[in-house]
């Protein structure tokens, strides 16, 4: 489904991602963790073409892209679906125009059908009650689910999401975890960069810790948070534990 | 008369009786509507201007920063007086015949040249107003898939629109105050028919000072439909 093949990545001299190989099959939900810096978000944001690697190829769904190719970009991008630590929400729209924004942009859909459309994602999301509303009215937790279901409607073969809790209070974590639970339950295929130890070990296949840029080790939720092999990834989860 | 008046005071109140239906004429006829033509036209030299600043193409974004440079770098009087007085003489310059002049009427010249100077200043603010805009709201409509050109139209715009709309509305009551220039490449608008009477009745003061108070009427009004527009704009952002 997914497929990274020695990517490399420099921003100003700074080598960042210094060449990492990974494949995610259908239907897995893997997670990416390691300190702030490791490169993770980076090569989250490179599956679909919000960053581009300076050395290596992307595959999604069998589609690639070039550096240089706009559209090439656009291709990939429609593969998968992002949601974004701060939500990025679209401040000028209603929650259901929100969803209903890429229905109409891109896939040209006529008002109507994509209003019943955004409705249903909004339901499952469990916020039709605030469809009207802007999302400065709206918490955290609630602008999150409905970033998550903006980018359902598009359809995605894959979902990303870049630390989709970090920038919420505590006690609104678990709504948003909550509906991602529900969608590794019906097998949608994730990447997911998280500070939620143990939301990532419930909901993943598998975890990838990265580390100073490289895959510093790899494996089922159990066997890395209980059998670390790393004094890299023991030292991170000490840290966590401490924290 | 109610009054007591001098007969300086009288002959004063007088020219003003006789300056006021000519400059309302012109305040009606030329400055509001070359107001409002030239700042429709402007915005939208103003957005083409914009968008190029903020292109990829380096040959967009010099043209676009040359035009600015020299629209914001030279008087718009010595802008106004090129495009009025020298543009006829081109007809003549280029085809080497003395009888070939382009001429363009005032208000055509006028337009021109507002339109140009709006289109400079107000490019900046909406360029401003794009660049305040943050990046996620960007990638977010990537991430759905939207390419370049439905991002600005459906996503950056609007929002770049609504946090430009105080500048833009002080380029517009700087744009009405302009218009005062105009009569010097012969517009018949309300500061020429003004200094028309004035010249004639020698009361400078009360005739300037009625022409200073019909410009801040025109321009209070215009405020308060701004500060209604802007509650309007404001709606819904704020919880």
């Amino acid at each position: 489904m997914i497929e990274l093949q020695n990517i490399k990545k420099t921003f100003n001299d700074k080598k960042v991602i210094k060449g990492i190989d990974l494949k995610v099959n259908q239907g897995e939900v893997v997670t990416f963790i390691g300190r702030s810096g490791s490169g993770k978000t980076t090569l989250l944001r490179m599956i679909n073409a919000l960053e581009l690697p300076t050395e290596g190829a992307v595959y999604v769904n069998s589609e690639t892209y070039d550096n240089k190719d706009k559209k090439s970009q656009i291709k990939v991008r429609r593969q998968s679906g992002m949601v974004f630590q701060s939500y990025n929400l679209f401040p000028h729209k209603t929650e259901l125009e929100n969803v209903m924004e890429g229905l109409i942009t891109v896939k040209k859909m006529k008002k109507a059908k994509a209003q019943q459309q955004a409705l249903v994602l909004l339901e499952k999301v469990d916020l039709t009650a605030v469809k009207d509303q802007r999302p400065n009215a709206l918490s955290g937790g609630q602008q999150q689910r409905v970033a998550i279901a903006r980018a359902l409607a598009m359809n995605p073969k894959v979902m990303l999401f870049d630390e989709p809790t970090s920038a919420l209070d505590p006690e609104l974590v678990n709504d948003v975890l909550r509906v991602i639970k529900d969608l590794a339950n019906e097998g949608m295929t994730m990447i997911i960069v998280t500070h939620e130890m143990r939301f990532a070990k419930e909901v993943s296949n598998k975890i990838v810790f990265i580390h100073d840029g490289v895959v510093g080790e790899s494996g089922a939720p159990e066997q890395i948070f209980n059998h670390p092999q790393t004094t890299e990834l023991q030292r991170f989860l000490n840290m966590l534990r401490e924290a | 008369m109610f009054l007591n008046l001098n007969s300086e005071q009288q002959h004063a109140l007088d020219a003003a009786g006789q300056a006021f239906m000519p400059m309302l004429e012109g305040l009606v006829k030329f400055s509001i509507p070359i107001t409002l033509v030239t700042f429709v036209l402007g915005l939208v030299i103003a957005l083409a201007a914009a968008l190029m600043r903020i292109s990829t193409s380096r040959i967009l974004r010099g043209i676009a920063r040359f035009y600015i440079s020299i629209i914001r770098g030279t008087p718009m009087i010595v802008q106004l007086f090129i495009i009025f007085y020298g543009i006829p003489e081109l007809g003549r310059l280029l085809t080497n015949n003395s009888e070939n002049q382009w001429t363009l009427a005032p208000v055509i010249a006028a337009i021109i040249g507002l339109s140009l100077n709006v289109g400079a200043y107000a490019s900046e603010i909406i360029r401003g107003g794009i660049m305040s805009i943050p990046k996620g709201q960007t990638e977010a409509a990537y991430s759905i898939g939207m390419n370049y050109r439905q991002t600005i139209q459906r996503i950056i715009l609007p929002q770049a629109i609504r946090v430009s709309v105080p500048a833009l509305g002080n380029t517009f009551l700087s744009l009405i105050k302009d218009t005062s220039l105009l009569g010097f490449i012969l517009v018949a608008e309300m500061f020429r028919k003004a200094q028309e009477v004035a010249s004639t009745t020698y009361e400078y003061l009360t005739i300037y000072l009625l022409v200073a108070l019909m410009y801040w009427v025109v321009c209070f009004i215009i405020s308060i439909v701004q500060n209604f527009y802007e509650s309007y704009l404001e709606r819904g952002y704020r919880s």
